[in-house]
């Protein structure tokens, strides 16, 4: 055999074995991305709205309703961006009494709750939304621009990568909510 | 430069024997850390925090795989360490030996060690804009063999600062895809007259052996994350481009790097995560009369360039509370896949290096 075939031949060798280890590593690669991904298959849920979820439930121990029934509800209406956040509140006894986490499919349902949650889905229709439950003793929560200052009661904001809130204490006081201080001393106030 | 026989310390089938066992190693790890933390990704229930709790609650949590940028006001100080082993010879993709280098040049190179201590600290004044200034120091030594006299070359010394701007342009910091435009610039902070002297005589430093360019290299580039609750993903292209010449009467060649990888988040603490790196880098332009090109294939322009894949294997430690909250450690090592040099040039062998970082 010629150098210039024994060269060929040897450069063709190690072609193949770097192909095969290349092909051997891909395989193990994928095995072992593969066995994790299949134990952790579990809901996913996102941070800003578990913080959102723990301020709802909160808010209800810093306001007070002028009546209460046996459960205080806690309604979303439009777009649900909670996920599974809200699903821990369920069942949980605050003031003597049973949470119930609800998704409405109408403003009409919203007048039986004692907190709505207005998801910015509905942001064009808020002063419906506002006019319809003028007469209902129910806190409004958003999370729009401009919520609070339209007539909404708390609006959940995001500052410096954490989650604050407006309150309008007017719309809370024509709807017959009593906040307390504490809770307004943390909030940034607005007006109609 | 004529090719001879392979070696025999470099075969591909050992490197994959290597690489299996290492990602055996890291999977069953991976396994039983998985297993450990079945809860981790359910929903937390926060209703425990009082008001003043949750009022100061972090919206963007740091975690073990993600920190390329950061939220609004965040600062980060790092350290990372970088460790290159360099020994046996390529010409193109044929490994050449000393011997047949020395029928050409009075004298070769006949291993190099390559160490880096980084220093970097960022700041994002705002959750798109993230900056961040990075200040190397470097130990290069290189065994050289000349009349069968052996002697190491050695030179230390700060690198080239390096400043980048990293902007997002889609997506946001809280959100899983983003695309970032990086702009950046290295200023000539490093050296470019190194000198060593052998037996009583004084000469100026061979190419790979300098600690900086020289010039000021503009280093644009882009950037994709991905990231979801336990997976995160990215690819980055970074460029350095040179132009005009140093006070040396060179420059070195342009270079093109892309990069992809993969983390897998086991738990809130640990994260293994695979990486391929590609690399092109051009011959030096011009040349340093002070350094002979006809002593050693170092000191040659024309064979300085060259393409490499590396294929890279890392562990990512995050500390999520405690005195160390927010500390992020990270080790990586691997080897070239691929290495195709502008030689007779030293082939990287292995490549090592671990960062720790401290954001608030």
């Amino acid at each position: 055999m010629r150098d210039a075939d024994r060269h060929l031949l040897l450069a063709r060798t190690f072609a193949a074995r770097r192909l095969f280890s290349l092909a051997a590593l891909l395989s193990v690669a994928c095995f072992y991305f593969q066995a994790p991904h299949q134990v952790s298959a579990q809901s996913l849920s996102s941070r800003e709205y578990e913080i959102k979820a723990a301020y709802l439930y909160n808010f209800i121990k810093y306001v007070d309703w002028p009546s209460y029934g046996d459960t205080i509800t806690i309604g979303v209406l439009g777009y649900d961006p909670f996920g599974t956040a809200l699903a821990p509140l369920n069942g949980k006894v605050v003031k003597g009494r049973r949470l119930l986490v609800k998704h409405l499919d109408s403003v009409r349902e919203a007048q039986q709750c004692q907190i709505i949650f207005v998801s910015s889905s509905e942001k064009q229709r808020l002063q419906d939304i506002f006019e319809s439950l003028r007469s209902a003793r129910v806190l409004t929560v958003g999370e729009t621009q401009g919520f609070a200052d339209g007539g909404g009661i708390i609006n959940f904001i995001e500052e410096n990568n954490k989650v604050r809130f407006e309150i309008n204490a007017e719309a809370a006081r024509r709807t017959g909510l009593n906040i307390s201080s504490e809770l307004l001393k943390l909030a940034r106030l607005v007006k109609s | 430069m004529e090719e001879s026989h392979r070696k025999p310390q470099r075969p591909c089938g050992i490197m994959a024997l290597r690489c299996f066992g290492a990602l055996t190693l890291l999977w069953v790890a991976t396994y039983f850390a998985e297993a450990q933390s079945v809860d981790s990704d359910a929903t937390r229930d926060l209703t425990g925090l009082s008001l003043e709790e949750l009022y100061n609650l972090d919206v963007i949590q740091l975690n073990v795989i993600g920190g390329h940028t950061h939220p609004a006001h965040e600062i980060m100080f790092g350290y990372e360490f970088m460790f290159m082993d360099m020994g046996g010879h390529l010409s193109g993709t044929r490994d050449v030996s000393e011997t047949e280098i020395l029928k050409h040049f009075p004298s070769a190179s006949t291993g190099m060690t390559v160490e880096e201590h980084m220093v970097e600290v960022m700041y994002a004044p705002t959750n798109k804009l993230t900056v961040m200034a990075m200040l190397p120091i470097k130990h290069i030594d290189m065994d050289m063999v000349m009349d069968r006299f052996h002697f190491t070359e050695h030179s230390q010394g700060i690198g080239d600062l390096q400043i980048l701007a990293l902007y997002t342009v889609l997506g946001s910091v809280t959100k899983g895809n983003r695309l970032i435009v990086d702009a950046g610039m290295s200023f000539p902070t490093g050296s470019i007259d190194e000198k060593n002297t052998i037996l009583g005589e004084t000469f100026k430093l061979e190419y790979p052996m300098q600690l900086g360019s020289g010039i000021y290299d503009f280093r644009p580039g882009l950037t994709y994350l991905g990231e979801s609750k336990k997976w995160a993903w990215g690819a980055e292209a970074l460029t350095s481009l040179r132009f005009g010449r140093n006070g040396n009467g060179y420059r070195l060649g342009n270079e093109y790097g892309l990069t992809g990888w993969v983390g897998y988040a086991v738990t809130d603490w640990f994260a293994p995560s695979l990486r391929v790196n590609g690399r092109i880098w051009g011959n030096v332009h011009g040349a340093d009369p002070d350094i002979d090109p006809t002593v050693d294939a170092e000191g040659d322009p024309h064979r300085q360039g060259g393409r490499r894949v590396d294929f890279l294997m890392g562990v990512n430690f995050f500390v999520p509370n405690g005195i160390f909250k927010r500390t992020r450690m990270n080790i990586e090592g691997g080897f070239p896949i691929y290495e195709d040099l502008d030689g007779p040039q030293l082939s990287t062998r292995w490549l090592i290096s671990a960062g720790l970082t401290y954001s608030f």
